[in-house]
């Protein structure tokens, strides 16, 4: 029998090994054993680790018996959402103070109701499946993450980072994201066919100043979004980790993330209103919002209707800041 | 007893819970997969990872080495019996040309080799370590360059057709029709103006829920048994027979509950192999498909290309109509004819007026999955042009279409030659409409909708989104004249209950519940009275299946011949209890009451009697119907849909229908049968398609990348049982199962015309597809 | 692995491979009320209640929810009961079931959704039904029945306040 955490689940030699760990403690060791964090599964089920029933060996250490994980907590305008929360329970806890929050509208429609109810914010971070209908809004709120090593290390980084450079999560443990609580003020959109899809592409639009968060991960400093280059009607797109200068609020631009471009997301900032956007196709390279063909639709056809649901997102923005300020 | 109005009826006309309603809700029912079978193996396919080539050798060494396989099947040991898989009566319309295993493969995804093992797994990882050596042949992809001479033949290692029809696998056509009548030429000639297009539908999955599944066992008595989701179980028993040499009376095949079928189950796919596993192994069996393996290697709807040509005069009349068709049927011929046929003859009665019609068709073989029987069958496609033609000419001439097509439809009195010209596999059946009420549902159907304030009106909602609606009409059948039978016996117990036997298959529809309400109806006893079972070879008598919307109109009309039987049984059983003449009887509430002095026995009492009294015998009947003509339902469907000018995308809003089905037995599982179909109808003209790599793999076998609609992308539906009587029909019923799959595409196609003047000639109305037609309109 | 689950109540100690999905352990179990139709999360028909609430058992790793409470169509009703439940009650009524292979998943969605929402909207019927795949009846009278069993819900509700109150 292998070791388990749990006297009352026993397991066979030759077998899957699963661990229990009941403290966050007993993580760092698992980890350097090389076992997989397993939170809802739904990615893990699927692969050939699972699928494959004769293949033997690995192991998972699941991680629903750790309280840290599942904890969500508001303050000073940060939002501490643990990785083992599922995309269910995100939307319920975020309801309960803004029922408008672009993680409400995203994770709200996400994939199905019991999928919603096993994903983790963790396991969808960890693998950011190009479908994903929470790495777009993440990007966009400048999410930061908490992480944990195997040699019981923390450490915090963004989420940009985290995506761009995978070896940053290698081997660790998602502890738990933290987004601005306030993000009301948003535009998602998530390119489907039927409800019960994965995006084909998803629109996240924030007003500039809701990324940069008050008081980040860690003690760490903020990072905001590099600013763009100055001039009215320019678009500043960022791919990589972002720049130093935090921007505070810049008035009247957008911070617009599409998930689902070639390399995965682009995310650009506009400024001021809705007709600065490019529309030309020529200026693609420079907006960097090229799609791949999928599901049968064309990457041109796709980037056009990006493109429609940018304006329109940023329409809608813009209108409602405007009944805002004649209020 | 006389025919009586539904007001009269006591059991028909109620919206009866289904039978098995109880203990499918409490998860009891029992479906295929969940009979405890001791002892079983498992059988996994191996298929072939290329469309077309030859087998010069299997190695299975490997295979056979790994622990727990227990034998696999190929070409190279088992029957080469050519047979066609189609569920259909004998002899069957479609070509012999499938072998359980062939030296040859035809598409991705065909049949190369069954792995017996212990368990699912070892089969599979079995089916994995086989090594087929192949000889690559050519393939053909295009069914519209399917018989061009340079397209590789798919066919010709003997296949023959078992009846006969123009069958030519040298040219790659599996079958061919050529019907018509008046003059087609001067009928052209005669017309102010010529509309001529084309329309294509699309391969599609049924997506029962429940994926095909197949069980066989020997029986105490040593009868190989078969347990299946089949909606075919005599046909099942037959193909097994022939195909494995085994005596028909050595077999026995029982449908449980089925989790849905649309015609996907009535395509004997799975018994012949797990019969085989059983006879081979002597073990009991098992094979269930995989999602993915539903989507590739079992059936799918035919896709077709259809031409339409209408000679039209300026007064609207259609002088002349010819209808090209052609259907491709993927790598094996099945319902290759009739799909095809129906496309001609379920549509071109509608507008019987029109003096000369020209209906021809071929169905063509390619190297892409296989064609098989799907609710609409040839319908769907037929409609899908038909209601576009009209709507352009109608357009055209800037006449009403509600208008037009109230004044061109077949009535009642009225027949059409088409009827007698285009059968099934043969001629038709000549016939004379008896009931139509299209008029009422097409005027019934426009108030539901809103027609005329909102036809044209383009209405414009946030964002770009504009409105429009756009209508289809159309009929379908009542079974298959002169060759669908059903058949019943029955048996009354003492407590005044009965036993119903019947052949009927009910997949779902709640055609055990509506043929126990024809006979409770009779014998004037509550459903529960009837206990009902079906679809048993060695316990139910024949029935063709559920297919064709056959059931309510032929085993309906066979229980409530069989049901009557009883009756008069039952009647003259208490003619001796009362001493008074049968026809001073008569059934009431479960008894037999005297017209004269009102004294009453009941049915236990008259039961109790037959059996240990006077005239001692069981009270029992049985009775067969084979229906001389087969009455069209009707339909009127309507749809409002939101096209989005900018992307493409476009959104039913509602969706009306107003059927004509005869007497609903029972309503509310009749409002189920046309919903069912409306949705399937909806989502197969919006977002669901195959679609394939260069090698004709098919690249989105899952519900995850195959897109069906589920709860929240339905519009809001509405559906009008218009009231009608069929005089032929069970109770004034007719058929009820298939007819509204039809009108969902050509009535969302005309909408989209109405709400931003593009026509889409092509399913699914993708948004790219319709961004396309939109930004071609600018151009 | 051996390890014990709740299900509908009762401890089960249970036998599986540590690879199994609660689906095929449900199944090989006994548990055949419970279906499956695509093993992949994508059809909805394997739903069963985890804690009360709906998770695709064919995307659920038994081992990561052994000691929990599983929920089947069979947890609804008493086991000597041969009745139904209201929201049984209400889709046999309603016409929501065709076929029946995707009842029990979708039962259970409804039971659960009007356990926490008992007066739901339109919308958060669709919401909470929208991964469970129907063909036969298009969804219509599927609404109907939840509505139906929020009713039936509610009285039965009013009915067993009265019956405390007495």
């Amino acid at each position: 029998m292998n070791k388990s955490t749990d006297p009352e689940i026993h397991i066979e030699r030759g077998e899957l090994s699963w661990r229990y760990p009941q403290k966050l403690s007993e993580v760092p060791e698992l980890l350097s054993e090389g076992y997989i964090p397993h939170g809802g599964g739904t990615t893990l089920v699927k692969t050939p680790l699972v699928k494959s029933k004769v293949k033997r060996g690995r192991g998972f250490f699941d991680l629903s018996r750790l309280k840290e994980l599942k904890a969500f907590s508001l303050s000073g305008g940060t939002c501490t959402i643990g990785a083992g929360l599922t995309y269910a329970e995100v939307v319920t806890n975020i309801s309960t103070f803004d029922i408008n929050h672009i993680l409400v509208k995203a994770l709200s429609r996400a994939a199905s109701n019991a999928l919603r109810n096993r994903i983790t914010i963790g396991g969808s971070i960890a693998t950011f499946p190009v479908w994903s209908d929470l790495a777009g809004p993440l990007i966009a709120l400048n999410s930061r993450l908490k992480l944990l090593d195997s040699s019981g290390k923390e450490s915090t980084c963004g989420i940009e980072e985290y995506f761009k450079d995978r070896s940053i999560g290698r081997n660790k443990l998602i502890l738990y994201a933290e987004v601005p609580a306030s993000a009301s003020v948003s535009y998602y959109y998530r390119e489907v066919r039927t409800r019960f899809d994965y995006p084909l592409f998803t629109v996240s639009i924030l007003p500039s100043g809701t990324g940069g968060m008050a008081k980040a991960a860690g003690g760490a400093e903020a990072t905001g979004i590099a600013k763009a280059a100055g001039s009215v009607g320019a678009t500043a797109a960022t791919s990589g980790p972002v720049g130093s200068e935090s921007t505070g609020d810049s008035a009247g631009s957008y911070i617009v993330v599409v998930t689902g471009t070639r390399g995965k997301y682009r995310k650009l900032q506009v400024a001021s209103s809705a007709s600065n956007l490019p529309k030309q196709p020529d200026e693609t390279e420079k907006t960097g919002l090229q799609f791949p063909d999928r599901q049968g639709m064309s990457g041109e056809y796709l980037e056009h209707v990006a493109r429609v649901q940018i304006r329109r997102g940023l329409e809608m923005l813009e209108k409602a800041a405007g009944q805002g300020r004649s209020k | 007893m006389a025919e009586k109005i539904s007001d009269d009826f006591n059991y028909v006309g109620k919206p009866v819970r289904k039978v098995d309603s109880l203990s499918l809700a409490r998860g009891e029912a029992r479906f295929t997969d969940d009979y405890d079978i001791q002892n079983e193996v498992y059988g996994v396919f191996l298929y072939s990872d290329i469309p077309h080539g030859r087998i010069r050798e299997i190695d299975t060494a490997e295979a056979l080495s790994i622990d727990g396989v227990i034998d696999i099947f190929h070409h190279g040991n088992t029957p080469n019996t050519l047979y066609t898989s189609a569920g259909q009566g004998y002899p069957e319309p479609s070509p012999y040309d499938t072998r359980l295993f062939d030296s040859v493969v035809r598409f991705v995804g065909d049949r190369v080799a069954l792995v017996v093992a212990e368990s699912e797994e070892v089969a599979r990882e079995a089916a994995g370590k086989i090594k087929v050596n192949y000889e690559e042949l050519p393939a053909v992809f295009d069914y519209e360059r399917a018989e061009e001479p340079d397209s590789p033949r798919i066919h010709a290692d003997g296949e023959f057709p078992k009846i006969p029809v123009a069958y030519l696998p040298e040219k790659n056509i599996a079958a061919k029709i050529d019907i018509g009548f008046g003059n087609i030429d001067e009928g052209f000639k005669e017309a102010d103006f010529i509309v001529e297009n084309t329309y294509r539908m699309q391969y599609a999955s049924h997506c029962a829920t429940e994926p095909h599944v197949a069980r066989a066992y020997y029986d105490d008595r040593g009868r190989l048994t078969i347990v299946t989701a089949t909606q075919v179980p005599f046909h099942a028993r037959r193909i097994v027979s022939m195909v494995l040499g085994i005596p028909i009376s050595s077999i026995r095949v029982i449908k449980p509950r089925i989790g849905g079928g649309f015609g996907g189950k009535q395509e004997v796919i799975l018994e012949p192999y797990v019969a085989l596993i059983t006879v081979r192994t002597g073990r009991a069996s098992r094979i269930k498909l995989s999602r993915k393996e539903v989507f590739v290697s079992s059936r799918t709807r035919h896709p077709m290309r259809v031409r339409l040509k209408t000679g039209v005069k300026k007064s609207g009349e259609i002088t002349a109509l010819e209808m090209d068709a052609l259907m491709n049927n993927g790598a094996y011929g099945s319902h290759a004819l009739t799909v095809l046929s129906n496309a001609g003859s379920k549509v071109l009665p509608l507008f019987n007026k029109i003096p000369s019609i020209r209906f021809r068709g071929e169905t063509v073989y390619t190297n892409l999955p296989v064609g098989g029987a799907y609710r609409g069958y040839g319908a769907t496609q037929g409609y899908f042009a038909f209601n576009q033609q009209i709507d352009i000419i109608t357009r055209k001439l800037g006449l009403d279409i509600i208008e037009y097509c109230k004044k061109w439809h077949i009535r009642e009195g009225e027949t059409s030659k088409i009827f007698e010209a285009l059968g099934e596999g043969k001629e038709g059946v000549s016939q004379v409409i008896k009931s139509c009420k299209l008029d009422e549902c097409i005027d019934r159907g426009a108030a539901e909708i809103g027609w005329y304030e909102k036809r044209g009106k383009r209405r414009k909602l946030d964002n770009g989104w504009v409105t429009g609606v756009g209508m289809a009409i159309g009929m379908q059948g009542s079974g298959i004249p002169l060759i669908d039978m059903g058949s019943a016996s029955i048996k009354m117990n003492e407590d005044g209950s009965f036993n119903l036997f019947i052949g009927a298959t009910d997949l779902g529809t709640g055609s055990d519940t509506i043929l126990a309400q024809i006979a409770a109806e009779v014998l004037q006893v509550p459903v529960d009275k009837m206990i009902v079972l079906s679809s048993d070879t060695d316990l139910t008598p024949f029935d063709v299946g559920a297919y064709a919307s056959s059931t309510t109109y032929v085993s309906g009309s066979a229980v409530k011949k069989c049901a009557e039987k009883i009756r008069k049984d039952i009647l003259e059983v208490a003619s001796q209890m009362l001493g008074e003449e049968v026809s001073g009887l008569k059934v009431k509430e479960g008894t037999v009451v005297s017209g004269k002095t009102g004294e009453s026995v009941s049915y236990s009492d008259i039961c109790t009697y037959s059996l240990y009294q006077g005239g001692q015998h069981q009270i029992q009947a049985e009775a067969s119907s084979v229906m001389p003509e087969s009455p069209p339902p009707f339909i009127a469907q309507f749809a409002e849909v939101a096209v989005d000018v900018e992307t493409g995308k476009v959104k039913p809003l509602r969706f009306v229908s107003a059927v004509d089905c005869g007497q609903a037995i029972n309503p509310v599982l009749a409002e189920g049968q046309v919903e069912g179909a409306v949705v399937n109808g909806i989502s197969y003209a919006l977002t669901e398609e195959y679609r394939f790599d260069k090698k004709g793999r098919m690249v989105n076998p899952s519900f995850g990348n195959y897109k069906i609609f589920t709860a929240p992308d339905i519009p809001e539906i509405k559906t009008i049982l218009v009231e009608s009587y069929e005089e032929t029909g069970p109770f004034g019923a007719k058929s009820v199962g298939e007819i509204a799959i039809n009108g969902p595409a050509p009535a969302i196609a005309n909408a989209i015309y109405d709400a931003v003047g593009v026509r889409l000639f092509e399913t699914p109305f993708t948004p790219e597809r319709v961004f396309k037609a939109l930004k071609s309109r600018e151009e | 692995m051996k390890a014990d689950f709740i299900i509908n109540g009762r401890r089960e100690s249970l036998e599986f491979d540590s690879r199994a999905t609660l689906l095929e352990v449900l199944r090989n179990s006994g548990h055949r009320e419970v279906k499956s139709g695509c093993e992949n999360g994508e059809c909805g028909v394997c739903t069963v209640l985890l804690d009360g609430i709906p998770v695709n058992s064919c995307m659920v790793l038994a081992a990561s929810v052994i000691g929990r409470e599983v929920t089947t169509i069979r947890g609804l009703t008493e086991d000597d009961d041969t009745g139904l439940s209201p929201v049984q009650e209400a889709f046999a009524e309603a016409g929501g079931i065709q076929c029946g292979f995707c009842t029990p998943a979708k039962v259970l969605v409804t039971y659960s959704l009007l356990s926490r929402n008992p007066q739901p909207s339109d919308e958060d019927i669709m919401n909470a039904l929208d991964g469970n795949i129907c063909r036969c009846t298009g969804y219509v009278k599927i609404l109907d029945s939840v509505k139906l069993a929020a009713e039936k819900l509610k009285a039965s509700g009013k009915e067993s306040r009265k019956e405390r109150g007495k």
